[in-house]
Formats: structure tokens, sequence, C-alpha cells
């Protein structure tokens, strides 16, 4: 019998599980996830009732294990994930360029400090004349927009295209 | 060894977690944690079966036919009502039957050249 602790321990662990679940295929968690909640509910209580509630820790270190290896080779959405990933990785670099651009851009062109841009690089590259620095500002201010519209953009149509799909 | 089907043998080599699987079947129908509990109880620990491998696992095992859902239940008084049990099928016993040869042969193999019950050390490796 377990104590009163060890069973709202079980009871959270479960429902925890049972979120885990919902990280399947949802095919797969059709046919499978009410008995997989049952085993891993018996064996919750099998393993509390034999070895006592610490060894629950290598046991939920096991199951995280398991979920993660299964959760990401299961089923037919593997590819669809694979894609995911590879659009957000992607996305991420487009909007970090884009948001640096556009900082360097906005404080040099409404900073307090005017010379911001003539302490970075660009002042090796260029002669500090009125000319070369609005050509400076607006090749960082082209290039903040261009990361923006290209990752917005490169949204769209991977949404187009799942939508497509 | 002759009359075995070419789709059993096509079917090898099993993964560790199918064949115990199909081992822990072997001797009658089980479900999922009896499954889970038997493999464990074979390898002395050594192989886990969390859920998600062992139903990944009957999932395929279903498709390609080396099991099945049994339609009776060995003692309804006794048991959950909401758990399904899974038999070996005549092909799963054929597959397990053939992989179980072909790692007999491996560990031949591997005792002609005495790998059990002394240290392993390669040929060419400096001492």
């Amino acid at each position: 019998m377990l104590s009163p602790f060890h069973q709202r321990l079980l009871r959270s662990l479960c429902r925890l599980y049972g979120v885990m679940l919902r990280a399947y295929p949802l095919d797969f968690r059709r046919e499978y996830s009410r008995e997989m909640m049952l085993v891993f509910q018996s064996h919750l209580r099998d393993v509390v009732e034999n070895s006592g509630g610490w060894a629950l820790l290598p046991l939920s270190l096991n199951i995280l294990g398991d979920w993660l290896v299964t959760v990401w080779s299961q089923g037919d959405d593997m590819e669809t994930i694979r894609k995911a990933l590879v659009a957000a990785v992607r996305d991420i670099c487009c909007i970090t360029v884009g948001a640096s651009c556009f900082v360097v851009a906005a404080y040099t062109l409404f900073g307090r400090d005017p010379n911001t841009l003539r302490s970075l690089s660009l002042r090796l590259a260029f002669e500090q004349t009125p000319v070369s620095m609005f050509v400076a500002q607006g090749i960082v201010t082209l290039l903040a927009v261009s990361g923006a519209v290209s990752a917005v953009g490169m949204d769209v149509v991977a949404v187009l295209g799942a939508l497509k799909g | 060894m002759m009359n075995r089907s070419k789709s059993a043998d096509a079917m090898l080599p099993l993964t560790p977690a199918v064949f115990h699987i199909l081992l822990a079947l072997s001797d009658g129908e089980r479900h999922g944690y009896a499954i889970m509990r038997e493999v464990g109880a074979h390898t002395n620990g050594a192989l886990q079966l969390g859920p998600g491998t062992l139903y990944g696992c009957l999932k395929r095992m279903l498709a390609a036919r080396l099991v099945e859902e049994a339609d009776e239940r060995p003692d309804p008084e006794l048991d959950d009502e909401r758990r399904r049990y899974y038999r070996i099928t005549d092909f799963g016993a054929r597959t397990l039957r053939a992989e179980a040869e072909r790692l007999a042969v491996a560990v031949s193999a591997a005792r002609a050249k005495r790998l059990f019950g002394r240290k392993v050390g390669f040929a060419g490796a400096k001492r």
C-alpha cells in the first residue's frame, strides 16, 4: 500500500506523462496512449512498492530518454518535424541579422551619439565625409529592411507550402 | 532450417527490442506491462523497454504480422479489462527461431575464438 505522499507523487507524474504523450503523432496516440499510460502507472507503482520513492528518479530519467527518442522517431511526422526545425533555424538567422542591422541603423540615425558608426569597423573602409556616412547608413538600413523582409517572406512561403501540402 | 520461408529470413536481423518482445510472447499471450517485465527479467535488467519503445515496436510488429492482438483475455476476472493482449503469430515464431539460430551461429563463432571467460584483446594491439 502506497503512502499518501507517494500516491500524490504518482498522480502528478502520471499527469505529466499524459502531457508528454501529446507529443506523439495523432494516429499513434489514438491507438496506444491509453495503454502507454497504463504501463507507465503500473511501472511506477511497482517501482515505488518494491524499491521506494527514490527509485523513481532513475526510472523517470529512463522514461524521459525513451520519450525523447521515440517521439523523434515515431510515425510519418518525422520529416515534417525536420523541415520545421530547419525553417525555424533559418528564420532565426534572418531575424537576428535583420534585427542587428536595424538596431545599428536606428542607433546611428537617431541615437544620442552621432559617432557610433565611426566607432565601428566601417571607419576603416570609409572616409568620414558626410556622403560616405550617408552611404554607410543607407547600406545598414537596407540590410535591416532586407533581413526583415526575407524572414517574413520565407515564413509566408513556408505557411503557404504547408497549407498547399 | 530448410522449410523456413524466405520472408522470415528477410526480417533478419531483428533489433534487440523486437527479438526480446517475440521471446516474451513465445510462451503465451501477454499485455504490454507483462512484456516489459518479461524482457527485463530475460536480460537481467540490461534491456529496459520504455512505453514509447515498447508500443513503437508493437506497432511495427503488428504491421509486419509478427504479432497480433488476442481476442480472448486469459482471465478477465483477474485483470484490468482496458489492457490489450498480444500473441505471437506463426510467422513471428518462425522469425524468432531464425533469429535465434542466427545468434547461435554468431555465439559459436565467438566461442571458437575463445572469447568467453577471458579478457578480450586484439592480435595486432600494442601491449
